[in-house]
């Protein structure tokens, strides 16, 4: 990597200065942390602007940085119709189960995705299913970590390996204290330094860096295949035709299903907030894949490197003052930790919430929201926050050879299976425990049969039809196992006894006991 | 179209939904649960 000595000193610096901010932030979420509930979800603890910025944040990932700009480094402008159509997807589908979300999880007293699913079910069977599902995106935190990695190599030329213990010491560093409310509190101001540096960078796109001729100079100086009058690829298998970029469109829809992006609609103040948030995650969500447009300029100024995905911080140090490149290092590292500290929190809980509160306490006949049960899951919440990075740090020392297919998972699993029971039984109150069940299969075994048995090299057609591209892309086929959920869902609402009058009142309208022994009115 | 074109044109739709929404769609929700908590309750 062409690292110069200066990025590297102006990197250590902005590194210093991050970690401090961290230290305070983690310092500020553990004053606010008293409670399990507290821990999980930060409940109601947030306005529209921070948790707008921090859900952008947290979406975009470290794919914004290094991901998507590499895949357009690899394929030109068609890359944009990744870019910039997956977030519409992914904020159309927080339209139509947010407020649902918080206000039927605040009344149930729900901690994350599964537990909202079980409580708003009244089904244990349903919360157990989603949360082995969800355990998978252990695998999405280490190939985090693995990116984490590679940065500190980038900018600072430390080694992989200490590079990903001193990612793993950052994160504790607040976790550990401040949960849910240091995770969002750093996300949101990690998602408007974003935003900053991909104005920067759409900049740099709109008058041609480098070039003499703008935009039009960028175009003419790629390879024909990736210039912008080219859309699809018959070849690529995510770009090859115009039905696997509507599917990448739908799958995204059900990303808003993840739980670490699900969780973050309980933290919002109350349910009138939800416009303004709406407004503020759609723009800076829509603004942050821009980025794209770093790699199609990188690619134009016939930048040469051996890891595409490296593009963006290559094309910085190159064309830029090495303070702005050290900058950007620290900036990317920081957008990596924010999305790895929300996996980590979803994780852990699936340890202390899902999986002890809620189905090994009522199993043994103990009362889940009794205190000392509470003081017991926010400290198994600790605990599993500190083993859950410890394991992934070391499972990723040398990194797995099929990690970005556990990783799908998790992901395009959680896609497929909770679809259906999240958005039909959200959209409509009187969908059935059963069809939900029905959903769930149906869902994440037509994405295993399409994209997860292909990929694991177990066969590549069925009865002689060609899998490809669904056997490489996971997008559309997370969009399959979205349509399948959500259409077995509903007709298997259709074909069973739906939901009694009086469970969907105290689902939906019910005022029922918080986990803290507070109450939460029906009509807030 | 190139392809900057189709998503400019994409993008603006997409903030035409966001825009309706926002402004129609989530008052019709509010209003409709509300009458729904209305007939429960009195039924």
């Amino acid at each position: 990597m062409p690292t110069t000595d200066a990025v590297v000193t102006y990197g250590w610096l902005f590194l210093a200065f991050y970690l401090v901010v961290i230290a305070g932030l983690g310092y500020w979420g553990w004053k606010r942390t008293g409670t399990q509930d507290d821990y999980a979800t930060a409940r109601g603890g947030f306005g529209f602007l921070a948790l707008g910025f921090a859900y952008a944040a947290t979406v975009a990932s470290g794919s914004t940085f290094m991901g998507i700009p590499g895949m357009a480094y690899d394929m030109g402008f068609k890359a944009g119709y990744y870019a910039l159509i997956y977030p519409i997807g992914a904020y159309l589908g927080i339209m139509l189960v947010a407020r649902i979300t918080k206000k039927v999880g605040d009344e149930a007293g729900s901690q994350s995705i599964p537990d909202f699913l079980g409580d708003r079910f009244k089904s244990p069977v349903i919360r157990l299913m989603a949360s082995l599902v969800a355990l998978f995106l252990l695998f999405y935190v280490m190939s985090q970590i693995v990116a984490a990695g590679w940065m500190f190599d980038t900018i600072l030329g430390i080694d992989y390996t200490v590079g990903i213990w001193a990612a793993a010491g950052m994160l504790l560093l607040y976790l550990t204290l401040g949960g849910s409310h240091a995770d969002i509190i750093t996300d949101a101001v990690q998602g408007a330094i974003m935003v900053g540096i991909t104005i920067l960078i759409f900049a740099m796109f709109l008058t041609g860096w480098g070039f003499d001729g703008g935009v039009s100079a960028v175009n003419a100086n790629l390879d024909a295949g990736q210039q912008w009058d080219t859309h699809t690829d018959s070849e690529n298998p995510i770009f090859a035709n115009w039905w696997v970029i509507f599917l990448l469109f739908v799958g995204h829809i059900g990303f808003t299903a993840q739980p670490h992006l699900g969780n973050k609609f309980f933290a919002i103040k109350g349910t009138q907030y939800m416009k303004k948030f709406f407004i503020v995650a759609a723009v800076a969500g829509m603004t942050l894949p821009l980025m794209f447009l770093g790699g199609v300029l990188g690619a134009a100024q016939g930048i040469e490197i051996a890891d595409p995905d490296a593009i963006i911080p290559v094309l910085f140090i190159e064309t830029l003052p090495a303070v702005f490149a050290a900058f950007l290092g620290v900036a990317i590292l920081s957008a990596i930790i924010s999305t790895a500290d929300g996996l980590i929190i979803s994780v852990a809980q699936i340890f202390a919430n899902d999986l002890y509160r809620k189905t090994y306490v009522p199993w043994k006949g103990g009362d889940p929201s009794s205190p000392a049960v509470n003081q017991r899951a926010l400290l198994i919440s600790r605990v599993a926050t500190v083993v859950v990075t410890i394991v992934a740090v070391a499972a990723v020392m040398t990194p797995p050879q099929y990690l970005s297919v556990f990783m799908w998972i998790g992901i395009g699993g959680i896609i497929s299976a909770y679809s259906g029971p999240y958005f039909v039984g959200s959209l409509d109150e009187s969908t059935s425990k059963k069809a939900a069940i029905i959903g769930f299969v149906a869902g994440f075994a037509v994405y295993a049969v399409i994209h997860l048995g292909p990929q694991m090299g177990l066969y590549d057609s069925i009865a002689g039809f060609s899998l490809f591209p669904y056997s490489e892309n996971p997008y559309a086929s997370s969009g399959i196992g979205f349509i399948v959920s959500c259409v077995s869902t509903y007709l298997g609402s259709k074909f069973t006894e739906p939901m009694a009058v009086e469970d969907r009142n105290e689902v939906f309208r019910g005022t029922t006991e918080l986990s803290d022994g507070g109450r939460v009115e029906s009509d807030d | 179209m190139n392809v900057m074109q189709v998503l400019l044109v994409t993008t603006v739709l997409y903030f035409l939904i966001v825009a309706v929404w926002v402004l129609k769609i989530e008052d019709l929700i509010e209003q409709r649960s509300e009458e729904r908590a209305t007939a429960e309750g009195e039924r």
